[in-house]
């Protein structure tokens, strides 16, 4: 037992050295890395309280150096701004920190409709503050997380501060996103001319051709997609489809004969359109048990229950064709 | 005059033939004009106006004097379609040939082979009678190319300006959805994609595959009058500015993650061309950068953040190397703040201004400022690039190992420690400093303090 106090002794005795050392080398370089413990301090703000920020409070912090009297610090300011409220409801859990080492500061706020919820702007014309974060450029960002681990130091107004800043943001706020901070700053940009977008603009095209009732033209228009792209199966089943809205059933069979597709809706439109073009050829038998199946895939589809209604029709079977026309009716009209 | 002669004897002879075969017009009332004797070819075209179709020829026209059989309209102007076709002319912008009462400009009122009651075969040819907007043009939009105004036009009334369909991006959109729906996920986005894609885009076509009104920088200009300025009056101007195009190096037109709508970070973006050296002209050759980087421990902030815009003026600059401010670009310089403004844009200016500190700089002995001692001198002041190395180094701080001094490389043998650090450099005797237990001076020759 005394052998077990012993060792309990000795080990946080040597703890504490450590951690003296390490104290004392922090203190020397006026600095800390990332994985580090954001430093506690206290300090007054600009209209005259004192934020203390203290560990264990279970919220996130980010400090902001800035200095009013550069283009940038204030160009940061309102981007910081932007973030924070950008966050609503989840911005409670962080508290931000301007630390600006000039009261002119007014600039910043006028920029912005008031500050955003917790910001805290103080005056650190002394520069004790950033003596003991260790900065030596504005602006520079050092932002922790709910477990008072520094995530982030970030110094500079680069082209990528804004998404940069709101991905740490996020990641000290345990946030979902769709992109790690370290990859935050890579640059995407929108391209219209990519092989999905031309298609993508073929096919509403052909759709808003169609609805004029220009059917040939905008066969061409899906036909100019499947050039781009053979292999996809949304034109090729628009594509069908306008073949049997243009009455062209064996068109429409040829181009659905070789597609294969794997969603279910898919594949009930790929039934409609073999249903659609046999019944316009006559096969009204084929037809029907092809549009059966696509409405068992989808009972939402209409234009099966339509087409079914005049197979119905033209056997004269009236009460089926009145029921599927019906449910079709409905389906659209409510 | 024998010719005259000839030719009026044929003339006659054909009126003569022709009035043989006609059919009397009627000189009483009938029930329809459409029959197989009279007007006949209004029957049997494609498309049928209803009227026309159902034989009720006095829908449109009142008889007159049945027995001279001439008639009248049986309304003014356009309220002679508009009885029935209602509210073709509602909204706003009213097409010029239906404000007028020209409904026939665009419609046969009979008949005609394609749809609408159009006389051409196309609703392009049709509009092309009066708006000629694809001559001369290489490439055409989508739309324009396969004759289809309508999918942006309305041909009638629309509450949109140039009888578009909706307004301008949002009809856009329509067909550039892709667009549409990742412009969502982008911070920054060129102002005109949200609303007025024709600011830089011919809609009908261009003689560019982009269908730009005009190239870059020119079409870019038309708005960045501020770049255009510094682009073509600076000192010194960055080439590719001013190239065909030369804004599309570094800019993406519609949408970007960053700042400054970049095509990729800056660093990059630069290296596209700064990877190797650049002949700047007059026998002068900017080293390539990637050579100053290579191996290199301590790089300056901008450079480790990637940002060369954090220093250079991309555009173009009054002062040399395309910096965005003033720089001394020699060793020695009388202290004045102006002189170091570019260094100010991130660094304290304090730090060369206030004489004792205890939490500005590392660079101290005590509280003893050695920054402002170096370089806030009325004379000799050292000037930031005699101690740093402007881009990187393998020491702290991105000190440099030596400097150029005349012909000589005058050595720094900068050594940190972990309360301050000591310099043997070729200005004056080694020294040391020390942040907790200050170096004395005093007894140092007057020329070394």
């Amino acid at each position: 037992m005394i052998a077990r106090k012993r060792i309990a002794t000795c080990a946080v005795s040597a703890l504490v050295m450590v951690q003296s050392l390490f104290c004392t080398t922090l203190q020397g370089r006026h600095t800390f890395e990332v994985g580090d413990k954001m430093p506690e301090f206290s300090a007054t703000t600009l209209d005259g309280q004192v934020f203390t920020y203290k560990h264990n409070q279970n919220k996130a912090l980010m400090v902001v150096f800035l200095s009013p009297k550069q283009k940038r610090s204030a160009q940061a300011a309102a981007d910081i701004q932007k973030i924070v409220r950008q966050l609503e409801t989840t911005a409670e859990r962080l508290e931000t920190v301007i630390a600006v080492d000039d009261p002119n500061v007014v600039d910043f706020q006028s920029k912005q409709n008031g500050p955003a919820k917790n910001i805290h702007i103080l005056l650190d014309s002394e520069y004790k503050l950033w003596g003991k974060f260790g900065i030596i450029a504005t602006p520079t960002v050092v932002i922790s997380d709910t477990n008072d681990k520094v995530i982030c130091v970030k110094a500079g107004y680069g082209y990528d501060f804004v998404p940069m800043i709101r991905a740490y943001v996020n990641q000290a706020l345990g946030l979902a996103q769709k992109t790690a901070p370290e990859n935050a700053g890579r640059v995407k940009t929108v391209s219209n001319d990519t092989i999905e977008a031309r298609l993508k603009s073929h096919l509403q095209m052909a759709k808003m051709l169609e609805e004029k009732g220009r059917f040939e033209s905008a066969i061409a228009e899906i036909q100019k997609a499947r050039e781009l792209d053979p292999n996809s199966a949304e034109a090729a089943l628009e594509l069908g489809e306008l073949f049997c809205r243009a009455g062209r059933s064996k068109a429409a069979i040829d181009i659905i004969e070789s597609l294969r597709v794997t969603s279910r809706l898919d594949k009930s439109r790929l039934l409609l359109i073999s249903g659609w073009a046999k019944r316009q050829m006559g096969e009204l038998d084929t037809a029907e048990k092809l549009l059966l199946e696509a409405t068992t895939l989808d009972p939402k589809s209409a234009r099966a229950l339509f087409e079914l209604g005049k197979i119905y029709q033209a056997k004269q079977q009236n009460d089926k064709a009145m029921e599927s026309y019906h449910k079709a009716l409905t389906l659209i009209f409510g | 005059m024998l010719d005259r002669v000839y030719k009026s004897a044929v003339l006659l002879i054909c009126v003569l033939i022709s009035n043989g075969f006609a059919v009397e017009k009627p000189t009483s009332l009938q029930k329809t004009c459409v029959t197989e004797e009279c007007h006949a070819e209004y029957g049997k075209k494609a498309h049928v106006h209803g009227p026309v179709s159902l034989g009720d020829c006095t829908a449109c026209h009142k008889p007159l004097i049945p027995e001279e059989h001439t008639w009248q309209f049986e309304r003014k102007g356009r309220d002679l379609c508009e009885y029935c076709h209602l509210e073709q002319a509602a909204k706003k912008i009213v097409h010029e040939p239906l404000k007028t009462g020209d409904c026939m400009q665009c419609h046969d009122p009979h008949s005609s082979d394609n749809k609408f009651l159009i006389p051409e075969k196309t609703i392009a040819a049709l509009c092309e009678n009066c708006h000629k907007v694809t001559e001369g043009l290489s490439f055409l939009h989508g739309p324009t190319a396969v004759g289809e105004c309508t999918v942006c036009h309305e041909s009638h009334s629309s509450d949109h300006a140039g009888l578009l369909i909706a307004e301008h991006a949002e009809l856009c959109f329509s067909c550039h959805v892709i667009m549409q729906d990742e412009l969502k996920e982008y911070d920054f986005v060129h102002e005109p994609v949200k609303n007025d894609c024709i600011g830089c885009h011919d809609p009908h076509g261009a003689g560019n595959s982009k269908m730009v009104k005009n190239l870059a920088p020119f079409l870019c200009y038309t708005c960045h009058k501020d770049i255009q300025k510094i682009a073509e009056n600076s000192t010194y101007q960055h080439s590719i500015v001013g190239d065909i195009d030369g804004c599309m190096h570094c800019h993406t037109p519609h949408a970007s993650t960053v700042k400054f709508l970049l095509q990729k970070d800056a660093k990059s973006l630069c290296l596209t061309c700064h990877d190797k050296p650049q002949n700047l002209g007059q026998d002068e050759v900017l080293p390539a950068f990637t050579a100053e980087l290579e191996g290199k421990k301590f790089l300056h902030g901008p450079v480790a953040e990637n940002d060369c815009s954090g220093c250079h003026a991309t555009h173009g600059s009054e002062y040399f190397r395309l910096l965005a401010k003033e720089y001394p670009p020699q060793f020695y310089a009388p202290f004045r703040k102006e002189n170091y403004e570019l260094c100010f844009g991130c660094h304290s200016e304090d730090l060369v201004l206030t004489k004792e500190t205890s939490d500005l700089t590392d660079f101290r002995n005590g509280d003893l400022n050695l920054h402002y001692l170096h370089v806030n001198k009325e004379r000799r002041g050292r000037t930031c690039r005699s101690c740093h190395a402007t881009h990187a180094s393998n020491l702290p701080k991105h000190i440099r190992e030596s400097v150029p001094y005349g012909t000589w490389s005058l050595p720094i043998g900068f050594n940190k420690k972990s309360s301050g650090g000591s310099c043997t450099p070729g200005c004056h005797l080694p020294k040391d400093y020390d942040r907790k237990n200050p170096v004395d001076y005093s007894a140092w020759p007057a020329e070394s303090k």
